[in-house]
């Protein structure tokens, strides 16, 4: 799965901003925080969920796996209804 | 507080409101202009434009930041008055900036500057134009305008500034222009730079009914005897400096607001001052006039001025004189527009913008009217390094901690930007401030009609 768009990431404040750089992306600018980011960033080519969820888990390495996953999932499942991610 | 104006739309919609946080300590944005007034503080947000009216109260409360939160600041932090004492303001400005040209990159062009000549009438020594080949757009080359129009505007209104030489001897191709944008239905508004000479009754309708003229710039160099002598027309039968005069009032009863521009320079400072004598007994009755004034730039003409440190600065402080001069005489009443931050500084790095020469050629600054050109009617914008060579940034020293920051983008082509005095931040502050005094006049003038 990845990305149906690209995006780019501007930091504004203590927030994200992904910007579509698609002139078809049906979506407007959205905000997000870090660990959303990171999502975001390995979304931007072919992955697994099962990547994502690793590279999260080794970047919170106070985070349970089980926690991490639960947030993959929410994010994924936000992004899936929203008609931007290709399975 | 009161919300006099609000926020631009779409720095709202990527600001956003702050959330407050309790742990942290707040200071007043950097990036804002506050104007103590009977009923407190106005205060603009120059990022975001949006113009509040804090009490006596809130107003004595701002002078304890920077402070740690407390509740009554709740309103100020979601509207990024007051930000965290470490926030990095240069960064969110140029961050916000980043999304407004992601959020615009479409590629639309809906501003054209048309030069449908560069001949003038006139032969101002200091003319910038003066090297300048002499040439009429032609009939065809009109029609391929609006071709390219349609092409280019995404189905979208454009706004149309009528430049030169001197415009007005195009207004054949002016029309021609205006009238195929009608058959193929391309909504626009125009704007024009011009010496006014060759208006007349009929003219002046054509403007207003067929090029949609809202807007047009005058220069007047002089009292009478000055600005014949500095305009020196050609072949001229009639007193021109009356014969402008005359128009600027036929424009004006047509709506068109008119703005008049006098250009100073060591010949005519004096003069100047007694012209807006004159001006302000002319017009006493007129709206939609605003005057105000410009050096003269440096080594350009065909007998170029240049001014050393002490002329210059012998010159600002002329220049600050006769700003008072207009405001005093009412001569200035501001535009109404409040700042906020800007994505581009003018066509230059406006991807959106592009001027088109008598030629067809295309091209980014009226300055360089035949020069740095970018492309043509028949293929586009092509050369991608003359609009990157356009868009190059400077920034001065004191750039950054400057109010004005997130609305000034300094061009490292642009010459006169290479520079920033503090009689020209003086006389900017004094401009913002008459905009914000305006604003606010209209929002109280609104609120006592609506309690009628």
């Amino acid at each position: 799965m990845k990305l149906k768009y690209r995006f780019e990431i501007i930091e504004l404040e203590d927030e994200y901003k992904a910007v579509p750089i698609d002139e078809t992306c049906p979506c407007g600018i959205l905000s997000m925080n870090e660990s959303a980011v990171e999502i975001f960033k390995l979304l931007g080519s072919e992955t697994e969920i099962s990547i994502v969820i690793a590279d999260l888990t080794k970047r919170y390495p106070n985070e349970s796996e089980d926690i991490i996953r639960e947030f993959v999932e929410k994010t994924l499942d936000i992004l899936k209804k929203a008609e931007l991610i290709l399975a | 507080m009161i919300v006099i104006s609000e926020a631009r739309r779409d720095i709202s919609k990527i600001w956003g409101n702050k959330e407050p946080d309790p742990e942290k300590k707040y200071c007043m944005l950097c990036y804002s202009i506050q104007l103590v007034c009977e009923d407190g503080m106005l205060v603009l947000n120059t990022i975001s434009g949006e113009l509040i009216l804090l009490d006596k109260n809130e107003t004595k409360r701002l002078k304890t930041m920077p402070a740690l939160y407390e509740p009554w600041m709740n309103e100020l932090i979601q509207k990024h008055f007051l930000v965290p004492e470490e926030m990095d303001a240069v960064q969110i400005v140029e961050n916000l900036r980043k999304i407004l040209l992601l959020l615009n990159k479409k590629g639309d062009i809906v501003n054209y500057t048309i030069l449908p000549t560069s001949a003038c009438n006139a032969r101002c020594f200091y003319c910038y134009e003066c090297g300048d080949p002499h040439i009429f757009m032609t009939k065809e080359t009109a029609s391929k305008v609006v071709s390219f129009i349609e092409a280019h505007n995404g189905g979208k209104p454009v706004r149309i500034r009528w430049f030169g030489g001197e415009p007005l001897i195009g207004a054949n191709r002016i029309t021609q222009i205006c009238k195929e944008l009608r058959e193929r239905n391309i909504k626009y508004s125009s704007r024009m730079v011009s010496n006014g000479y060759l208006f007349d009754e009929k003219m002046v309708y054509l403007a207003a009914e067929e090029w949609k003229l809202k807007h047009i710039q005058i220069t007047l160099d002089g009292t009478e005897e000055i600005y014949n002598k500095v305009k020196a027309y050609k072949s001229v039968l009639d007193n021109p400096f009356q014969r402008v005069l005359r128009n600027i009032k036929l424009l004006l009863d047509k709506d068109i607001s008119v703005d008049i521009r006098l250009n100073l320079g060591s010949h005519n400072y004096e003069d100047l001052m007694e012209l807006v004598t004159q001006l302000s007994d002319y017009f006493s009755d007129k709206q939609h006039l605003n005057v105000y004034s410009h050096l003269l730039f440096n080594d350009c003409g065909f007998e170029p001025v240049h001014f050393n440190q002490s002329e210059l600065q012998k010159l600002l402080s002329a220049q600050e004189l006769l700003e008072e001069r207009i405001y005093k005489s009412g001569l200035f009443t501001g535009s109404g527009e409040l700042l906020s931050l800007k994505r581009c500084q003018c066509m230059a790095n406006d991807d959106a913008s592009v001027l088109i020469n008598p030629q067809g050629l295309l091209g980014k600054c009226e300055h360089y009217s035949f020069e740095h050109l970018v492309g043509d009617l028949n293929r586009g914008v092509t050369d991608k390094k003359q609009v990157t060579y356009w868009k190059e940034r400077e920034t001065l020293p004191n750039c950054r901690k400057c109010s004005f920051y997130p609305s000034c983008l300094r061009l490292k082509k642009c010459d006169p930007q290479l520079y920033c005095y503090d009689l020209f931040l003086k006389a900017k502050k004094k401009k913002a401030i008459l905009n914000i005094k305006q604003v606010y006049e209209n929002y109280v003038s609104k609120c006592k009609r609506d309690r009628i």
